[in-house]
C-alpha cells in the first residue's frame, strides 16, 4: 500500500497545525460557527443530533494493521469504544470533542491518516473495488490511480468552494463493485482497445443518488492514462463554472449534466480539457512507476491451488464453518488463497458498527493470517484480502470470538444502512432499530442462505446514504405526521447492471415494516423458477403484481 | 397552549442543551426554560445566538407538559435528541463467541 | 447589480499584498487607497486617487480616466466570465474580484484562468466575502492580495497564508508535485 514520503507527512502535519488554529480561534471567539462550519467540515467534523461526529478518511477502503489499531485506539481514547464504517469506505466516531479532534488528527497523522476533505463542498474519499489487487475478474489494479487521484484532489485550491460536495469511485473490474454508475464520476480502468499492454480509462459522470436518483453516462470512452488528472481537471472546472448555485437539492454535477445533455456537457469539458491536456498536468512515467512500486503483490507462496478443499469446506460437517466458507470466502486470483470478508452485521446489532476489540482482533488477525492489511468494503463490512485457504477453518474459529464471523455477506441479513434518526440531524426515521429487527427476525441461517444474494439498503431519509436506491430491496424511511413510515422499493442494483429501484405501493408503519419484507422474501422462495434464480432476475422477470398482491392484496 | 424551549448543540461537545434564564444552559431538558409568547422566543432565540462560543446553531422547539409537570418535546427527533440513540451501543455489548457448531 | 462591499470605500484601508522579494513572494500589511467606485459613483475629487470601476464604465469613460493622474484599473464579479473579459482586463496594474459569499466559489476559477491562461501581469485582488482561512488557496490560484472582510484579522491572515509548504497539484504559482519531487 501507499506510503508517504516526506511531502506527504508534511501535508497532513501542516494539516494538523491549521485546524488546531481553527479550532482555538473558535474556542476563543475570534471566529463564529457561520465561518468555523466549513473548516471544519473540510476535516470531516459534522454536527449531529447528540455530538459531534468525525469522518477518518480511509483511502480507497485501504489499511494497514498499525493504521487499524490506531483507529482502535482513537476510539477508546477519545470516543466510547467503537466506530463505525460508512457506505463509502470511511471510519465515524459518533461523539468527539471538539477541542479533542485537533489531538485525534495529531494522532491519524502519526500514521499516514487525516480526515481531510471528508465532508464539505469539495471532493471526497475517492472510493474503489474492496476486493482490488486480490479479485479473479480483476483487469487492472485501479488502486495507483486511486491514489494518483487523491493527492490530485487533496487541498485542490480551485475546487474547495463546489456547488456541492463531489465524489469519485474508481473500479478495475468488469464485475463493477464500486458502485461507479452512482458517483458524480465513475472511472474504470481498462485495457486500451487498441493495444492492451497500455491501461487508460473510461469516464462516467452525472451519477448519483439522494432525492433525484440518477445513473452516470459515459463523457469518454477511451482516456489514456498520463491525461486522467487533466481530464478530472476539466470536468471540475465546468462544475464549479456552470454548476447551479441556487438550489441546495439542484447543484449536484448529476443536475448540470441532466440539464446540458451529455453531449453538451462533453462539448464543454473538451474544450476546456483542449486547453491543459497538453500541459504540466500530464502524468509522467516516472509518477505512475513510483506510486505502483507501493502496489506490487506481497510475497505470495507458491501454493497448490485449494478449490477443492475449499469447496469441501462448504459441505462438510462443521455447518457453521460450511455457511461461512459458503457466504464469506471469495475466490483470489493467486492458487491457494482466498478472500475473506468479515460481516460486522452480526443478528441484532448496528449495521457496520466495530468495538475497539473487535478491530484489535482484526488487525491482529491481518498480521498473523495475512500481509497486515485490511480493507474496508462499501457493504459496511471488512475484508481480508490475502488469506490462505488451508488456514480458513482457524481464522473461522478467530473471527467467531469476538462476534465476527456471521455468515451473511451478499445475504439479505447483510443489511446496508445509514445511521438514521438515531444520530443524523437530516433523517426523518430510524433505520438501524430496523436493521436490528430484521436481522433478529431473520435468524434461520439455512434459510438466510437459501434466499441466495439479496442486498438490502436502508435510508433514513431522501439523501439516501443507505443507498436504497441500488438496493435489490430498498427501504426509505419518512415522516407521516410525526410517525415514521417505510417506503418498500425493489429491484435496485449497484453493479454492473445498475438499475433504480422502484416503489412498490403505500409506506408501512413501524409495526408492520418487518412483516412486510419477510412477506417479499417469501413470495420470491414460493416462485421462483429454481433455487439458483436470484431474487433480483426474480423481480426483473415477474414484475411487482405477485409482490404487491401479497402485500397490499391486489396487483 | 403552544409551549416552547430553545435548543442548542453545545460547542465543546455537541451534546444538546436547553436554554433557561440568564443566559444559562442545561444538559437537561426537563430543566430548560418553557417559553410561552412568540416575542418571549424571538427574543431568547437572538439571545442564544449571540453565545457562539458555547452554543451552536440555536432553534427553538416545541414541548408539552406531560406527566408531574415534566416537559417533554412534541416530536419524535427532539425525543431521540434528549434522550440518546434508541438502540444500545456496541460497546455497551458484551459481545458473545458463538456457540459450538450447529 | 450586485451590492458592493463598502470597505473598498473612500478612504484608506489596510490589504495584504504579495511583495516581490528574494524568497520568491512574501505577503505583507500595507495601507491600501484604491478607490472603488459604483458606476453612480463620481470620482473622487483628489485626482491622485487610484481608482476601480467596472468593465462596463472602464470602456465608456476610458479617455477621461486616462486623463487623471491616479491610475485606473477595474473590479469584477466573482462569476464573471473569463473569457468575455481578459481582453478588457490585459495591461490594467490591478483587477478586483468580488467574492460575494466564500462559499460561491467561481471566483478561483476566475482567477486562475485570467492568470494562468489570459496571462494578467497585474495585481489581482480578492474584496469581499474574504476570510482569512481561505487564504492560501486564493494564493494558490493566482490572488496577489486580499482585502479582507471588515473585521477580519490581517494578522491571522499572514498567518493562514503560510499554512503549508508543500502542495501536491499544479496550480498558478507552481506545477503539480510529481513533476517536482525529489
Amino acid at each position: 500500500m501507499y506510503r508517504y514520503d516526506h511531502y506527504d507527512q508534511t501535508i497532513v502535519d501542516q494539516r494538523v497545525a491549521q485546524f488546531r488554529d481553527q479550532v482555538a480561534r473558535r474556542l476563543s471567539g475570534e471566529i463564529g460557527e457561520d465561518e468555523f462550519k466549513p473548516l471544519r467540515l473540510q476535516n470531516g467534523l459534522y454536527m449531529q443530533l447528540h455530538a459531534y461526529m468525525l469522518r477518518v478518511a480511509i483511502p480507497y477502503g485501504l489499511l494497514s494493521s498499525t493504521q487499524l489499531r490506531k483507529l482502535a485506539e482513537i476510539a477508546r481514547k477519545y470516543d466510547r469504544g467503537y466506530g463505525h464504517f460508512s457506505t463509502r469506505q470511511n471510519i465515524q466516531y459518533n461523539w468527539p470533542r471538539l477541542q479533542d479532534v485537533p489531538e485525534i488528527l495529531a494522532e491519524l497523522a502519526s500514521v499516514e491518516m487525516h480526515a481531510i476533505q471528508t465532508s464539505g463542498n469539495c471532493i471526497r474519499n475517492t472510493t474503489s473495488d474492496q476486493l482490488a489487487g486480490v479479485a479473479r475478474d480483476e483487469l487492472v489494479d485501479p488502486r495507483v490511480y486511486c491514489e494518483i487521484i487523491r493527492q490530485w484532489s487533496t487541498l485542490h485550491p480551485e475546487f474547495a468552494f463546489l456547488p456541492r460536495k463531489f465524489k469519485i469511485a474508481v473500479t478495475g473490474s468488469p464485475n463493477d463493485r464500486a458502485a461507479v454508475r452512482v458517483h458524480d464520476i465513475g472511472v474504470r480502468v481498462i485495457p486500451n482497445p487498441e493495444d492492451p499492454s497500455e491501461h487508460g480509462f473510461e469516464v462516467l459522470v452525472g451519477g448519483g443518488l439522494g432525492r433525484t436518483p440518477r445513473l452516470a453516462e459515459v463523457c469518454r470512452a477511451y482516456l489514456p492514462r498520463a491525461h486522467l488528472l487533466s481530464y478530472l481537471e476539466a470536468i471540475l472546472r465546468v462544475y464549479n463554472r456552470h454548476g447551479r448555485r441556487d438550489n441546495k437539492f439542484k447543484a449536484r454535477i448529476k443536475i448540470l449534466v441532466g440539464a446540458l445533455g451529455i453531449e453538451a456537457f462533453r462539448e464543454q469539458v473538451d474544450a476546456e480539457w483542449a486547453l491543459i491536456r497538453d500541459g504540466v498536468m500530464q502524468l509522467t512515467e516516472a509518477e505512475f512507476e513510483r506510486v505502483a512500486a507501493h502496489f506490487t503483490p506481497p510475497a505470495y507462496r507458491e501454493l497448490e491451488p485449494r478449490d477443492t478443499y475449499v469447496a469441501a469446506l462448504k459441505l462438510g460437517t462443521d455447518r457453521a464453518l460450511g455457511r461461512w466458507v459458503a457466504s464469506n470466502v471469495l475466490p483470489h486470483k493467486i492458487p491457494g488463497y482466498s478472500i475473506v470478508m468479515i460481516s460486522l452485521k452480526p443478528k441484532g446489532r448496528p449495521p457496520g458498527d466495530a468495538t475497539s476489540e473487535q478491530m484489535e482482533l482484526v488487525a491482529a488477525l491481518a498480521d498473523q493470517f495475512g500481509f497486515g492489511e485490511i480493507v474496508v468494503a462499501h457493504e459496511q463490512n471488512l475484508v481480508l484480502p490475502d488469506i490462505e485457504s488451508e488456514r480458513l477453518p482457524e481464522l473461522h474459529a478467530r473471527l467467531t470470538e469476538l462476534e465476527l464471523a456471521e455468515p451473511n455477506i451478499g445475504k439479505v441479513t447483510d443489511i446496508i444502512a445509514c445511521p438514521g434518526l438515531d444520530y443524523c440531524n437530516l433523517a426523518n426515521a430510524r433505520s438501524i432499530p430496523i436493521a436490528t429487527r430484521l436481522g433478529e427476525h431473520l435468524d434461520d441461517l439455512d434459510y438466510v442462505h437459501d434466499l441466495g444474494d439479496i442486498t438490502l439498503n436502508i435510508s433514513g431519509c431522501i439523501n439516501a446514504c443507505g443507498h436504497h436506491h441500488v438496493g435489490n430491496i430498498g427501504i426509505l424511511g419518512i415522516d407521516k405526521q410525526g410517525e415514521e413510515f417505510y417506503q418498500l422499493m425493489l429491484g435496485g442494483s449497484a453493479s454492473d447492471d445498475a438499475s433504480l429501484g422502484k416503489i412498490l405501493g403505500p409506506a408501512f408503519p413501524t409495526a408492520e415494516i418487518i412483516d412486510a419484507i419477510d412477506t417479499v422474501l417469501r413470495t420470491y422462495i414460493d416462485n421462483r423458477e429454481a433455487p439458483d434464480e436470484r431474487f433480483l432476475d426474480y423481480v426483473r422477470r415477474a414484475g411487482f403484481s405477485p409482490f404487491k398482491e401479497r402485500l397490499y392484496g391486489k396487483a | 397552549m403552544t409551549l416552547w424551549m430553545i435548543t442548542a448543540n453545545a460547542t465543546d461537545d455537541g451534546a444538546p442543551i436547553y436554554l433557561q434564564t440568564n443566559g444559562r444552559w442545561t444538559r437537561r431538558l426537563t430543566e430548560g426554560l418553557a417559553i410561552t409568547s412568540d416575542e418571549e422566543r424571538a427574543r431568547l432565540l437572538g439571545e442564544a445566538r449571540a453565545m457562539e462560543r458555547v452554543a451552536c446553531d440555536p432553534y427553538p422547539i416545541e414541548v408539552r407538559e406531560g406527566a408531574r409537570g415534566r416537559f417533554a418535546p412534541t416530536s419524535l427527533r427532539e425525543r431521540i435528541r434528549a434522550e440518546g440513540p434508541t438502540v444500545t451501543l456496541i460497546s455497551a455489548i458484551e459481545l458473545r463467541p458463538a456457540a459450538a457448531s450447529a | 447589480m450586485a451590492k458592493l462591499d463598502p470597505v473598498l470605500g473612500p478612504g484608506s484601508r489596510r490589504i495584504i499584498r504579495l511583495a516581490d522579494s528574494a524568497a520568491g513572494t512574501t505577503p505583507e500589511i500595507v495601507i491600501d487607497h484604491w478607490q472603488l467606485l459604483r458606476d453612480d459613483d463620481p470620482l473622487p475629487s483628489l485626482d491622485a486617487l487610484p481608482v476601480l470601476v467596472s468593465l462596463a464604465r472602464l470602456a465608456r469613460e476610458r479617455e477621461l480616466l486616462a486623463a487623471r493622474p491616479g491610475a485606473f484599473g477595474a473590479w469584477v464579479p466573482g462569476d464573471a466570465d473569463p473569457e468575455a473579459i481578459a481582453e478588457a482586463i490585459a495591461g490594467l496594474p490591478l483587477v478586483a474580484i468580488e467574492v460575494p459569499k466564500f462559499t460561491d466559489g467561481r471566483h478561483y476559477s476566475l482567477a486562475r484562468l485570467l492568470r494562468e491562461r489570459y496571462g494578467f501581469a497585474g495585481e489581482l485582488r480578492a474584496f469581499g466575502d474574504v476570510l482569512p482561512d481561505q487564504l492560501f488557496y486564493m494564493r494558490r490560484c493566482g490572488y496577489t492580495a486580499f482585502e479582507l472582510k471588515l473585521g477580519k484579522s490581517l494578522e491571522t491572515g499572514l498567518r493562514t497564508l503560510a499554512a503549508f509548504s508543500v502542495a501536491y497539484q499544479a496550480g498558478a504559482d507552481q506545477g503539480p508535485l510529481y513533476r517536482r519531487r525529489a
